[in-house]
């Protein structure tokens, strides 16, 4: 898949099985935030093909894609994007009344994602009156709380201070060994990867450029091993960042 | 250290800026001191007590809360459009949209009859459909929306453009639809200008005289507006003028009160 974004090209091939979760660093300006707006649909990828399981999300060459809402995808911003007029409880509810869940019941999960983020008593409380910590621990709740197919999770641990982001982390590596479509992390963090038995790469300049070892890397595609896909087939949600490059390289 | 103004005195104005300043404030606020000063209050109750006055007040405020409602209306998608849409020639449709503004009134109001009197260029069609405009309060309505929605519409433009997309991209990933999108972020987060917008178009429409009586007349009961009444009575009896004048005076100033803080842009 590649985007073209002023001076910036994106031009790489990921492929993250379901129920895994890979770790992208890099530099500022590698790249990274704009693979994962391009993924979630907020940018067009101008070339190749974007796919989770067997759901294509864009193809480029045929002229798919699917807008934004039809990815059902979790997105924890890095500038974090809580709405202002709402407060924590109903921008973590969000997703799910946009689903057509009721009130109630949204609130009430809203609330247990925030309770589990030590975030309970602000759950009344609005974005501007959160410390960017709380902010950034609502943001995760709010990508979490949507019922995702899969997850891409800019910075959620950054603006955390020592004691939250130890919690933070904890709910995270809970939550996401629950969670059994692929995620996408970016974060400058080892020990984040570590904690999530992550695969790793780093991005530069748009490209992915060294692949923790512990990947099978060929074929410029990004894979880790997957061993549930063979026990399970309805986990085949893997998501997929194809780039169809004059080479003819057609990922997998 | 950041220098304050004043403190050294360096931004001081010539001094004859002060006297200049002083003439041109007094040249603002005599003539309205001068409505309250001359306001007939021993006759005030009396005179308010008039049933042509009393319907001349709720006609006005009809017609500006229908003006407004008309342009909220059809103004609230025409902002979105100039604000989101890309099409060629956006820059002269804002234009378009924003010369009743600046149009003499008496020119709108002439305007309005070419597309809409008994010989203008829709007349014949409405009278075919039995409807004619001209000398009913729908022509006051029509007035007051002509000349007041475009201080509506580029208020919320200005708002609307002020809306960081990237929220709505956030609310959209979170499966939001385009309607649940305007409803929960984009509306919410434009509000101010929204609601100052609707503050200055009511305003506007209430004050709105030159296209009213143009188009519209001065019909008593139906389309004699307050502005309209206080030129009616200036020719009869000007104590009831200048008593209606310190009325809207006040409506003026609580208008202010009500953007007060608020960003006007129009």
């Amino acid at each position: 898949m590649s985007v073209v974004r002023g001076d910036l090209r994106i031009q790489l091939a990921l492929d993250v099985p379901a129920g895994s979760v890979l770790v992208i660093e890099g530099a500022n300006g590698a790249g990274k935030t704009t693979l994962l707006a391009t993924l979630a649909g907020h940018i067009a990828a101008s070339e190749g093909r974007v796919q989770l399981g067997a759901t294509v999300m864009e193809d480029v060459a045929r002229g798919v894609r699917l807008p934004t809402q039809a990815r059902r995808v979790g997105v924890c911003y890095q500038d974090r994007r809580l709405f202002p007029s709402l407060t924590a409880r109903d921008n973590v509810a969000y997703g799910a009344r946009s689903r057509g869940i009721d009130r109630k019941a949204a609130r009430d999960a809203a609330d247990s994602w925030l309770e589990r983020l030590g975030m309970a008593s602000l759950a009344a409380l609005r974005p501007a009156r959160l410390s960017a910590g709380q902010a950034q621990r609502v943001a995760l709740a709010r990508a979490l709380a949507c019922s995702p197919r899969w997850l891409l999770l800019d910075e959620p641990l950054a603006a955390l201070d020592p004691d939250a982001r130890a919690q933070t982390l904890d709910v995270l590596v809970a939550a996401l060994q629950d969670f059994d479509g692929p995620v996408l992390l970016v974060s400058h963090e080892r020990d984040v990867a570590q904690r999530l038995s992550a695969g790793c790469v780093r991005m530069e300049r748009g490209r992915l450029v060294s692949v923790d070892p512990a990947l099978d890397h060929r074929a410029r595609n990004v894979r880790m091993s997957d061993d549930r896909e063979q026990d399970d087939p309805v986990r085949d949600d893997r998501v997929r960042g194809v780039d169809e490059g004059k080479d003819g390289d057609n990922g997998l | 250290m950041r220098l304050r103004r004043g403190d050294g005195g360096e931004g001081a104005a010539p001094s004859v800026f002060a006297v200049l300043a002083f003439v041109g404030a007094a040249f603002l606020v005599l003539p309205l001191a001068a409505l309250v000063a001359r306001a007939p209050w021993t006759r005030a109750a009396a005179l308010l007590a008039d049933a042509d006055l009393r319907s001349a007040i709720v006609l006005s405020l009809g017609v500006a809360t229908g003006a407004t409602v008309l342009a909220a209306f059809f103004g609230l998608p025409l902002a979105w459009w100039l604000s989101r849409g890309r099409f060629p020639l956006r820059g002269a449709l804002r234009a378009l949209v924003t010369l009743p503004m600046v149009l003499p009134p008496v020119v709108a109001g002439v305007a309005l009859l070419a597309a809409f009197g008994r010989r203008g260029l829709l007349g014949g069609a409405l009278e075919a459909g039995g409807l004619t405009l001209p000398f009913t309060t729908a022509a006051a309505v029509l007035a007051a929306a002509f000349v007041s929605a475009p201080f509506f519409v580029r208020s919320a433009e200005a708002g609307l453009s002020a809306v960081d997309p990237a929220l709505e991209a956030a609310a959209a990933s979170l499966g939001a639809s385009r309607w649940r999108i305007m409803r929960t972020v984009t509306l919410p987060e434009a509000r101010r200008s929204l609601t100052a917008g609707l503050v200055l178009c009511w305003a506007r429409a209430l004050g709105e005289f030159g296209a009213t009586i143009t188009f519209a007349g001065n019909v008593r009961g139906t389309t004699r507006t307050l502005p309209l009444a206080v030129f009616s009575a200036l020719q009869r009896d000007p104590d009831l003028a200048v008593l209606l004048g310190v009325l809207m005076l006040g409506l003026s100033l609580a208008v202010l009160v009500a953007l007060r803080g608020e960003e006007v842009r129009p």
